[in-house]
């Protein structure tokens, strides 16, 4: 197989430019070849809260967000085009100016570094392990977030164009309020929120489900409220399927208008929601 | 009374930019009289009058003494309108602190000279905002009033390859005022102050292509134009050193033109999008 070369960045988190502190937080790769552009992000922030005072991980997170949009979109741009202008682009550096310009903020790009491979996007996954995760001790990751459940759908809704018509909304009755960070409105509020199954102990998934199936009970019958999207991060051990079966049977008795949706669906599921927000025109038509 | 402040420590160089500012320790010069708002907040705990600037001056690869006066009127005008930006100051370089400074400066080819300089406030993180960011509607609207200012005092140095903007603790934060009141030079045009539409800057602001999607209220800009205190900048004015007050007063002289045909200059605004 014919091997594709690249060149590939480190991105830091330098939170006081002056001071110079800074901990490598992602990795970004351009392939002008395969016309192949990607990054890897830690969008956990432990070490950066337990490393910089002051630091905001809200903030981080939503700054991490508006970069994977643009780099999504900037992709997208690359596939579509049937010229690139190849001497404008020829290295991440050059592609990274379109997206950061400026090169005196909190986020910066390292030295421009470069490799050859059969496969850009494995080479990806493999520099983002060299430069970041293997950077750090790595307590055994026995459970996941909810925020990492939310980055594996969010790919390809960045993709479809769906994440940028997502929005806040907060659902309030007289007794209770629920805020969801990824929502749109067709007419209604259609709510989309990730929830991690992923738990060290079997009990917890049914706390979770039953915590659940309470919110919904809350909000029964709420006039703005179409349908909530629960887009299901399921337990990485195989001891916990059980559980995880009967935690879905339970938040399928949710009162409300809901789907489930598995990880495995998150591409067809993004489709899904493209497609529909296209025939409403909360989409373009042409933005495909 | 605009705060005025003595350099004492040489931090940082930041080698982005085309004028290469420099992040100084200062002290306070003079007690203001409270006349202006408290800067945004970087004193250092330990010693109360001390405060991180990033500082420009009239030394080799940095401003000119008009941009001095641009970079500091632009961003107090600025903060009038609402818009966030780290708190002016004055700063005095003197004469041992630029010689020490200079020994660490060599290798960056910066060679500052005593005198006054132009500093804000040292605020970081300032995280990046991207092109193609899908702000939230606070955000969205201080990009609104960003567009706006720049389009109003004739700044073109917010676009694609320097933003000159940033999120800091959630809000837009804009910085870099060295290029604004291009009126102030003598350039040939027959646009009118106004029409901001003609001027040039719009085409290839940083925001513009981000507002224009979102449909812009430009209300709450034109709202605080015609309530602008046009006798408190006056105020400001006389405190600025002499040979920059005929440039600011000069300033005043275009606000209070365009705040004459408000309804034009909002309808400008619109056109800019166009």
């Amino acid at each position: 197989m014919s091997k594709t070369s690249y060149t590939y960045a480190v991105i830091r988190y330098v939170h006081d430019p002056a001071a110079g502190e800074s901990l490598n937080i992602g990795v970004v790769l351009w392939a002008p070849a395969t016309r192949f552009l990607g990054a890897r992000l830690e969008v956990r922030y432990e070490r950066l809260s337990n490393t910089f005072a002051g630091f905001d991980g809200d903030h981080y997170k939503r700054a991490l967000g508006h970069f994977e949009s643009s780099l999504a979109s900037l992709h997208q741009e690359f596939t579509d085009s049937l010229f690139l202008p190849i001497n404008s682009l020829q290295n991440v550096q050059q592609v990274m100016a379109l997206v950061w310009p400026d090169e005196d903020l909190s986020f910066r790009i390292g030295p421009m570094l470069a490799g050859i491979g059969e496969d850009p996007e494995l080479a990806l996954d493999e520099i983002f392990h060299r430069f970041v995760e293997s950077q750090y001790p790595q307590h055994k990751r026995d459970k996941r977030s909810d925020e990492e459940v939310w980055s594996v759908f969010n790919r390809p809704l960045i993709r479809t164009r769906v994440s940028r018509r997502l929005a806040p909304k907060v659902i309030s009755t007289d007794e209770f309020s629920l805020k969801f960070d990824h929502s749109f409105k067709n007419g209604r509020w259609h709510v989309l929120e990730p929830v991690s199954m992923d738990y060290a102990r079997p009990e917890s998934l049914q706390k979770k489900a039953t915590a659940w199936l309470g919110n919904a009970t809350a909000i029964e019958g709420h006039p703005e409220l179409a349908t909530l999207y629960l887009l299901l991060g399921k337990p990485q051990k195989e001891e916990h399927k059980v559980a995880y079966n009967k935690a879905k049977n339970l938040l399928r008795k949710m009162p409300i208008e809901h789907v489930l949706v598995e990880e495995d669906e998150a591409e067809e599921f993004a489709k899904h929601i493209a497609a529909y927000m296209r025939a409403h025109g909360i989409l373009d038509p042409t933005e495909e | 009374m605009i705060r005025t402040l003595k350099a004492e420590r040489f931090e940082h160089v930041f080698h982005g930019g085309r004028n290469r500012p420099i992040v100084v320790r200062c002290a306070e010069e003079i007690d203001p009289s409270d006349d202006m708002r408290e800067p945004n907040g970087s004193e250092d705990d330990s010693s109360p009058s001390s405060f991180l600037m990033v500082v420009k001056s009239a030394a080799s690869k940095q401003l000119s003494p008009n941009g001095l006066f641009c970079e500091l009127f632009g961003n107090i005008l600025a903060r009038e309108f609402g818009i966030t930006t780290p708190a002016p100051a004055l700063v005095v370089l003197e004469d041992d602190f630029v010689e020490q400074a200079n020994m660490a400066l060599v290798n960056d080819g910066i060679r500052l000279i005593p005198g006054l300089a132009v500093g804000c406030e040292y605020l970081p993180p300032f995280l990046p905002i991207s092109p193609q960011a899908n702000l939230k509607q606070d955000q969205f609207e201080q990009a609104v009033a960003i567009y706006a200012y720049d389009l109003l005092v004739q700044n073109p140095d917010r676009n694609r390859q320097k933003p000159n903007c940033a999120l800091y603790k959630d809000n837009v934060i804009a910085f870099d005022f060295e290029l604004c009141f291009s009126f102030l030079l003598p350039i040939i045009g027959s646009a009118e102050d106004w029409q901001v539409s003609k001027h040039g800057i719009c085409k290839e602001h940083f925001f513009r292509l981000l507002i224009k999607d979102r449909k812009p209220d430009w209300a709450p800009f034109l709202s605080r134009l015609e309530r602008l205190h046009i006798d408190r900048l006056r105020v400001i004015i006389d405190n600025l050193p002499g040979e920059w007050q005929e440039w600011g007063n000069t300033v005043c002289h275009h606000i209070e033109n365009i705040r004459g045909k408000v309804r034009q200059f909002g309808l400008e605004l619109q056109r800019s999008l166009l």
